[in-house]
C-alpha cells in the first residue's frame, strides 16, 4: 500500500457528473501536500477503479447519483448503492466496480462512500449547478476537516 | 389447429453516457416478421456544437464523445485539421499518437473481452457472476485494461480526461523515465497477452458462417491504427476525401442515428473487418501465434471478433514496446499551427472500427463545419443483417430466453457503446391460438 488514504472523486465532463472532480480540486486547493495522502480525480473508470483502491489503505469514494433533490449529500453503504442509479460507462459504474471486487476478494477493509444526488448531466455543461456546487462545496469542507484532523493534526482547522 | 407462436422482444430506450439504443423484435409462426434495431448517436450533437469553436478546442470537445475512446476522436479530429491546414506533423509525434492509440486499443479491447463478451461465452449473466469460478481470468483483463490505461495518461497529460493530444502533435512530450517505467511493463505483459490469443482460440463460439463486406484502412508498412487508406473486401481502396463519393448514410424510420452504407450495401468494421484485411501486417510472431491456433483469416464469422480482439491485444502491446524501446525526448512535441480557410478529413481506427471526420475552417481556423461518422452508426445495418440471419441460422423454435441472450451476444460482439448494458433486452411474449 503507497498511500494511508485516498479520496476519488468519480466523474465525467458533462455537467453535474462532474462534481467529483470538483470536489478533488476543492480538497487539493485546501489541504497541503502529504506523502501519505492521495487525491484522485477519475474519468469513468470502471473497472479499473478495482485496481486504484488498491493504492491506499483507506479510500473515500466520491460519485454522482441520480436522485432527488439535487444537492443531496449521501453517505450510502455499498448495498445501498447496488440499488441505486449510479453515473456510469458501458454500465459499468461505481456499485459494479465494488460488487466485482468483493467477487474478487480485492475489497478494501475500510471504504467509505460519498454521493451527491444530481438532476441530470448536460454532456456540454462545464459548470455544476447551483444546488450541486453547493453540495460539493459542503462535502468538500466536511471531509477537508477529516483529513487534516487525521493526517495534519498541528495545522488542522 | 397449431399453435401459433408470437414473440416480442422490446428493447426500452437506454438513458446513459455514450451509448442509447433499442432492440425491437417479432417473431411470428417461426418467422421473423419485424426486427429494428436503434442506436442513437451522441456525435450528432457534437457536430452542431463545434461550430464557431477554434480549431484548438476540437480535440478536448470532440474527446468527450466517448468516454472509452476518446483517443480515436482526438487522432481522427487533428488528422483532419492539419490536413485542412497543410501541416506535416513530424515523424516523433506520429510514432507518439501511434503508442497513444495502443493505449487505447488495449484498454477498450481488455474490457470488452472479459468484462462485457466473456460472460456470454462461458454462460454467467454478469462477469461478477463470472469472476466467482473464474478470478483469473478476470484479473486478467483488469491487468491489461489498466496498463491501457496508464499508456493513454503518459499523454493525457492529467488523468480525468486525455488532453495531451493538440492539432500539431502533444502539448508535452513524456518524460523519459516514464516511459521506461512503462515499456517494463509493457514486456512483461506479453506473454499473456499471447496466450491470452490461444486462450480465446479454444473457446466454443457459434459455427455461423456469412458473407459481409469488411472495410478498415490499411498501411503498406503497419497495422493500421491511425493512419492509412480506406480499403475493402469489395475492392474499395480510396483516401479519406473520397469517403462522401462510396459511402451514404440515411435516416431509418425507427432510428434517431444515421445508417452509413457502401455503395447501398451494409458492411463491417471493427476489429473482425480490420484483421481479415490486414493479417497479413501482422509482426511476424503474432501472425505465427494466430496460425498455431489454426483459425483462419479471413473469417466470415462475427464470432471470431473476440479471436480478433485478443490478436489487437497482442498488437498493440508489441507496437508500444517497439515505440518505447527508442522513445527519446524530441526538440518539439508539436509543431507550430499557422491556420488557414480549407478542407480537411481525418480517420483512424477506434477500437470498434473506422472512425471518420470532415471539417471546414475560415481563415483563423475557427469550425464553419464537422461532420463525424463513428463505428457504431456505420456497422449499425450490419448488426440487424446479422441478427436476422444469426436469429435463423440459431433456430427460432428456441425458447424465449435463448433468442433474447443470443440476440444479446450478437449485438455485444460488435462491441456498440450499448453492449455495455449487459442486460438491456426485455422479452415480452405474445401467444395466439
Amino acid at each position: 500500500m503507497t498511500y494511508q488514504l485516498q479520496v476519488i472523486g468519480v466523474g465525467s465532463p458533462a455537467g453535474d457528473d462532474r462534481l467529483g472532480w470538483e470536489l478533488i480540486a476543492l480538497l487539493q486547493q485546501r489541504l497541503p501536500y502529504h506523502h501519505r495522502l492521495r487525491l484522485q480525480a477519475l474519468d469513468r473508470p470502471g473497472p479499473e477503479l478495482i485496481e486504484q483502491l488498491a493504492l491506499a489503505e483507506e479510500t473515500w469514494l466520491i460519485d454522482a447519483l441520480f436522485s432527488a433533490p439535487a444537492g443531496t449529500i449521501l453517505h450510502p453503504s455499498a448495498t445501498m448503492l447496488a440499488g441505486a442509479e449510479i453515473h456510469s460507462t458501458h454500465g459499468f459504474g461505481v456499485s459494479d466496480s465494488l460488487q466485482l471486487a468483493a467477487a474478487l476478494g480485492r475489497l478494501p477493509e475500510r471504504l467509505e462512500l460519498y454521493a451527491i444526488s444530481i438532476a441530470a448531466a448536460d454532456p456540454l455543461a462545464e459548470q455544476l449547478s447551483a444546488p450541486v456546487r453547493l453540495a460539493v462545496s459542503q462535502l468538500a469542507q466536511r471531509l477537508a476537516a477529516q483529513i487534516e484532523q487525521r493526517l495534519f493534526p498541528a495545522t488542522g482547522g | 389447429m397449431s399453435e401459433r407462436r408470437r414473440i416480442q422482444i422490446d428493447v426500452p430506450a437506454l438513458t446513459r453516457v455514450e451509448g442509447e439504443g433499442a432492440l425491437h423484435l417479432v417473431i411470428e409462426q417461426e418467422r421473423i416478421e419485424r426486427l429494428q434495431l436503434s442506436i442513437f448517436e451522441p456525435p450528432r450533437y457534437f457536430e452542431k456544437f463545434l461550430e464557431g469553436r477554434e480549431y484548438h478546442e476540437v480535440p478536448d470537445i470532440v474527446a468527450r464523445i466517448c468516454g472509452i475512446c476518446p483517443v480515436a476522436y482526438q487522432m481522427s479530429a487533428v488528422q483532419a485539421l492539419e490536413q485542412a491546414f497543410g501541416l506535416t506533423v513530424s515523424p516523433w509525434v506520429e510514432r507518439m499518437r501511434r503508442l497513444f492509440y495502443c493505449g487505447e486499443w488495449l484498454q477498450s479491447h481488455a474490457l470488452h473481452i472479459h468484462l462485457l463478451a466473456l460472460p456470454d461465452f462461458l454462460g454467467y449473466d454478469s462477469v461478477i457472476g463470472m469472476a466467482a469460478d473464474h478470478p483469473d481470468v478476470v484479473q486478467r483483463g483488469l491487468r491489461l485494461q489498466a496498463l491501457g490505461n496508464d499508456l493513454i495518461r503518459l499523454f493525457g497529460g492529467r488523468s480525468v480526461h486525455p488532453v495531451g493530444a493538440c492539432v500539431g502533435g502533444f502539448h508535452r512530450a513524456p518524460p523519459v523515465e516514464q516511459v521506461r517505467a512503462l515499456h517494463l511493463r509493457l514486456a512483461a505483459a506479453c506473454a499473456e497477452a499471447a496466450e491470452l490469443t490461444r486462450w480465446c482460440a479454444t473457446l466454443t463460439v457459434p459455427q455461423q458462417q456469412q458473407a459481409f463486406i469488411s472495410v478498415a484502412l490499411h498501411h503498406a508498412r503497419e497495422y493500421p491504427l491511425h493512419r492509412g487508406t480506406l480499403v475493402s473486401s469489395s475492392g474499395l481502396s480510396i483516401a479519406a476525401q473520397q469517403w462522401e463519393q462510396h459511402f451514404s448514410e440515411q435516416h431509418a424510420p425507427h432510428s434517431t442515428a444515421l445508417w452509413a452504407l457502401l455503395e447501398g450495401q451494409p458492411y463491417l468494421v471493427g476489429p473482425l473487418a480490420r484483421l481479415n484485411l490486414n493479417y497479413d501486417q501482422l509482426p511476424a510472431p503474432i501472425l505465427h501465434n494466430l496460425h498455431s491456433t489454426g483459425i483462419v483469416f479471413p473469417s466470415g464469422n462475427m464470432f471470431h471478433s473476440l479471436l480478433a480482439r485478443a490478436v489487437e491485444i497482442e498488437l498493440a502491446l508489441h507496437e508500444a514496446l517497439q515505440i518505447t524501446a527508442a522513445y527519446e525526448l524530441p526538440q518539439a512535441s508539436r509543431l507550430e499551427v499557422r491556420p488557414r480557410a480549407g478542407i480537411g478529413y481525418g480517420m483512424t481506427e477506434a477500437p470498434r472500427g473506422l472512425l471518420w471526420h470532415r471539417y471546414e475552417t475560415d481563415r483563423d481556423g475557427r469550425i464553419l463545419s464537422a461532420r463525424i461518422v463513428p463505428p457504431t452508426s456505420q456497422n449499425q445495418a450490419r448488426i440487424e443483417e446479422d441478427l436476422h440471419r444469426s436469429l435463423q441460422q440459431f433456430g427460432l423454435a428456441h425458447p424465449d430466453d435463448a433468442i433474447r441472450r443470443h440476440c444479446e451476444q450478437v449485438i455485444r460482439n460488435y462491441d456498440p457503446c450499448i453492449s455495455c448494458a449487459t442486460h438491456f433486452l426485455r422479452l415480452q411474449l405474445e401467444r395466439r391460438p
